[in-house]
């Protein structure tokens, strides 16, 4: 994933946390979902982000929770979808 | 609650103001309405009450629950009210009733995407797990009696699920609710007026229909 990118992508986190009124900052190998610091509607709202942003298509496989759970997740669902 | 709500204050249930409505011997506006609030933080007690119960025993077994019911009377959208009130039951609608709907189906319409895969969670599956826990009704009423009874809780569901779809596809075109105080306070008093008089009709009692209901509602803005 590109800098960029991933910037993007801790931006779009950030705010889906600040509308949970959740303003501490995240590290890119933390938990958010499992957590419970965002909820499954932000997991949605991510799911498309990333439908959208790196064209991930999720139908293709198996959803799990633990695939977007932190930054680092993300970067390695994301890298190796475009890898394919 | 029973006891401080109806024999120390003296205020009866929904469901005892609906039966004096339905005989003729309406209680007065105010009293059905402190009936109905009265009602419904009851409702919201016990729910907060077994959550925190079940919660509490979770954690004192070692798994780290996040929450239970969450300072629901923060909600400033029906979304945040749905994740906050309930929030393990939500998941759990999540899971079996709305991921399944979202990976599937409207993929290139994202406001409709959304819209429809809250809607099967918080209305179709919410119905489908009330009408399953009452399925007794079926052995006793016949399949149509029970469905006939559950015409209440239905509309209840059909209700609130198209409330917090709405809320939700507006969520997800950044509209929100004011951050100032007055329009926290104001959005907070519209969720939750939302939520006290759909109450009315989320009676999981089977000796109300639909209509009664209703025309109690309407009794309650001196309609009917």
């Amino acid at each position: 994933m590109e800098v960029n990118a991933k910037q993007d992508l801790r931006n779009f986190l950030k705010k889906a946390l600040e509308n949970h009124r959740d303003h501490k900052e995240f590290a890119d190998d933390e938990s958010l979902f499992v957590s419970g610091r965002l909820d499954s509607f932000s997991m949605m709202t991510l799911v498309m982000y990333l439908e959208e942003a790196f064209g991930l298509d999720f139908s293709d496989f198996e959803f799990d929770v633990n695939l977007v759970d932190s930054v680092n997740a993300i970067e390695v669902l994301v890298d190796a979808k475009q890898a394919v | 609650m029973t006891l401080v709500f109806e024999d120390y204050l003296q205020i009866p249930s929904v469901e005892v103001a609906l039966d004096a409505f339905l005989h003729g011997q309406p209680y007065p506006i105010g009293v059905g309405w402190a009936c109905l609030l009265l009602s419904t933080a009851k409702y919201a007690l016990t729910i907060a009450l077994w959550s925190a119960l079940f919660i509490g025993i979770a954690r004192l077994a070692g798994y780290r629950l996040p929450r239970g019911c969450w300072r629901p009377l923060e909600s400033r959208t029906l979304m945040e009210y749905f994740n906050r009130f309930h929030y393990y039951f939500k998941e759990l609608l999540v899971d079996f009733f709305f991921l399944p709907t979202f990976f599937a189906v409207f993929r290139g319409y994202p406001r409709l995407r959304m819209f429809f895969a809250t809607f099967m969670a918080a209305g179709v599956g919410n119905a489908l797990w009330h009408f399953l826990r009452q399925i007794d009704n079926v052995a006793t009423m016949g399949l149509a009696g029970a469905i006939d009874s559950f015409t209440s809780y239905l509309f209840y569901c059909v209700i609130l699920a198209t409330g917090i779809g709405i809320s939700q596809v507006r969520a997800s075109v950044g509209i929100r609710p004011s951050a100032t105080h007055f329009g926290m306070l104001y959005s907070g008093l519209c969720v939750w007026s939302f939520v006290v008089c759909l109450h009315v009709f989320g009676g999981e009692s089977s000796r109300h229909t639909l209509l009664d209901r209703v025309l109690f509602m309407m009794s309650l803005f001196g309609v009917a």
